[in-house]
Formats: C-alpha cells, structure tokens, sequence
C-alpha cells in the first residue's frame, strides 16, 4: 500500500508530516521515492518559476495563421481536397438519447472551380445496417428539406449548387436510413447550424 | 459563447474539431504565450519564434483530425511539437546557440538534462503555477517564499489544514501537468 500522495507532496515541500512508519515506506518503496523526487523537482522548478514572465506573441502572428487556415484542406482519409476560402461551418450535436454520444463536423469551402464544396466527418457508433444520409434543413420550415447526398462510413464529400441558398436551409441534419428509401426517417443522427467561419 | 476552458487534451480536441476557427483561438488564446517563450528563449530571434508559434498553431488545426483526446498531458504534447519545430529552425539556419541565447546559458547550468528540455519545464511550471486558480495559486506562492503553513493561514483566513490540503493539491496538479518530454532523438 503506498504513500498517500498528498503526504508525498507536503514532504516535498520540506514539511514535517506523516508517521516514522510513513517515512520508512517512502524510503524503501521504489515507486513512492521516485513519485517523491519528482515531486521535488516540481518543488524547485515552482520556485524558480515563480518569477519567470512569459511573453505574448505580436497580434499579427494569429493574422498570418488565420490567412493561413483559410485556404488549408481538412485532413480526411480519402486524401486531402484542394478547398479554399473556407466560408462557413457547422458543429454537429445529436438531439435524440438513442446518439448522445454522437457529434460531427462540417465545413464549406470553394474548389479551384469556384464550386461550393460539403465535407462532414461523423464521430459516431454507426450500425451495420442502413446508409447515412445528409440533408438541409430550412432553417425556419424544418419540413422543407433539400437532400446532399449519402456519406461513404463517417465522411462526407458534395459540391452544394449555388441555387441552393444557405441563408435559407442553413440546418445541416445527418440521418440514418434504410436503404431505398426516399423521405427522412425521422432519425437523426446529429444537426448542426451552418455559420461564417471566423 | 463564453470562455472556453481548454486546459486538458479533451477540452483542445473538443474545440478544435467542433469549434471551427473560434476553437482554434481559444487554444491559442491560451496556450501560444507557453509555445512562443519557448520559441523565443530557444532561439533568441523574435521573427524565428513567430514562425515557430504560426507552425505549430497551423500544424495543430490541419492535424486537428488526427490529435488524440487520451493523451492526458496538453502541455507536454505541445511542448514536443514546439521543441521539434525549434530544432528544425535551428537545423535550417545550421545556428548552433551560444552563450548570447538562453538555451546556450542553461547548457552551463550542469543538470544533466539537455538544452530544450530544460527551458521547456521552467516554462511549462511557470505556465501551469500561472493558472491555478486564483486563491490556490497565491498560497502555493506564499509557500514557496518560505512561508510557514502557520503564517499563511494567518495571512488568508484559512485554517492550517486547509492551507496544506490545498498546496498538496496545486502541487499534485501541477505534477500531473507535468510529464517530462523524452529527448531521445
């Protein structure tokens, strides 16, 4: 049974606590005497550092990496797409119980073409059953639904038409379906909201 | 939205993956000042730590699919990109740092552990003590100028236990903030 580590840390910091018998274990156990020196190490690191100040990088640092992430691909498995100017994104969060653990994202970016390009990721438990599908949702007429596309396992990859007006189905809704099917199952997996990128 | 916490490898994974390029601020709202005193003290230039610090802050949100929430240490993950991007600035100038640089300054220092990895916990204590929470960190304080347990109660209105409770628990804190980056390259 080893040394209570709050103990440890108090006779790191040089303070009389503990019994002999306390004492006794740190110096012939292994594990606890080294847990205790590296305690000790943070003791004199910490009054070293007490003092020390850091520096905060010049604004225009976060600017260059801001430019930079703008024109910078997601990392997917099928291999990086040359995305530009990313406009808008969507966190996606379940809102049924049976996918609380579920979440995703989404981001929309321009080709070399000029199209709109979709990618999502899932982070879900998905079954072996059935597709996933992504839809857009009206963002005040939920009924009025324009379909994307069906995902290939947790990606997904679609150009949007420019008809398509976001400002209006602005609601990004992954669902799970049986295959064949051509209305919304009703079970969605996760949702998101589509908003400018910083 | 409110300040987001991201201290631990979860919460940065958290707001790097959902929270588009916000997310990405707060991770470096919070953890470039650690990554570019680093880069500054390293390599003594300030154009060459603003590169180091937009390297690793781009790195962190293109492999943001990739970084792992299990790691239990944010700081000492980072601290590893940070060192490795250091290296590759020095490699690439063929700068070797002399005794005008920090990092040449702490090689005297005869602790037996390499030029790097020495600043670099200085740097991750200094930021870990920082962000304590306030009460905490000002007894934690207290106790490393020599203060008594006793005289620190006095000072704060707390009891005695309390006071070493608490320091006990900073200093587990910030030793599990704490993991020592293998310099075995």
């Amino acid at each position: 049974m080893h040394t209570d580590p709050e103990l440890l840390a108090l006779l790191a910091l040089g303070e009389e606590v503990g019994s002999e018998a306390d004492r006794e274990h740190v110096r012939s156990c292994p594990v606890c005497a080294a847990e205790l020196a590296e305690l000790q190490h943070v003791v004199t690191l910490a009054r070293g550092a007490a003092d020390l100040a850091m520096s905060d990088p010049d604004p225009r640092v976060w600017e260059a990496i801001r430019t930079e992430i703008r024109g910078v691909p997601t990392q997917s498995p099928e291999g990086a797409v040359d995305v530009r100017e990313l406009a808008v994104h969507a966190r996606l969060t379940p809102v049924a119980a049976g996918w609380s653990a579920a979440t995703g994202d989404a981001e929309l970016g321009t080709d070399a073409q000029g199209r709109r390009v979709l990618q999502v990721t899932l982070h879900a438990d998905l079954p072996a059953a059935g597709i996933r599908q992504a839809w857009l949702l009206h963002r005040t007429d939920p009924s009025r639904r324009q379909t994307l596309g069906i995902l290939d396992g947790r990606h997904g990859l679609w150009t949007v038409e420019h008809a398509i007006d976001l400002d209006e189905f602005g609601i990004l809704d992954i669902s799970q379906q049986s295959i064949g099917s051509t209305e919304h199952s009703g079970d969605t997996i996760v949702r998101g909201e589509l908003v400018p990128a910083a | 939205m409110g300040a987001r916490s991201v201290e631990d490898s979860s919460a940065v994974v958290d707001a790097l993956r959902g929270g588009g390029a916000d997310g990405l601020s707060a991770v470096y709202d919070r953890w470039s000042p650690l990554v570019y005193s680093l880069a500054l003290r390293a390599l003594g230039d300030v154009t060459r730590a603003e590169d180091v610090t937009k390297q690793v802050f781009t790195e962190l949100w293109t492999g943001r699919g990739s970084v792992e929430p299990g790691h239990a240490s944010f700081s000492a993950w980072l601290i590893e990109l940070a060192c490795a991007r250091i290296e590759d600035a020095r490699a690439a100038t063929g700068a070797v740092p002399g005794a005008s640089t920090e990092a040449g300054r702490a090689e005297g220092s005869g602790e037996g552990r390499s030029r790097p990895v020495v600043l670099a916990e200085r740097l991750v204590l200094a930021d870990g003590l920082s962000h304590l929470d306030p009460v905490p960190q000002r007894v934690l304080r207290m106790i490393l100028d020599d203060l008594t347990p006793a005289e620190v109660a006095a000072r704060t209105g707390l009891s005695v236990e309390d006071v070493k409770s608490q320091v006990a628990s900073s200093l587990i804190q910030l030793r599990q903030r704490w993991e020592v980056p293998t310099d075995a390259h």
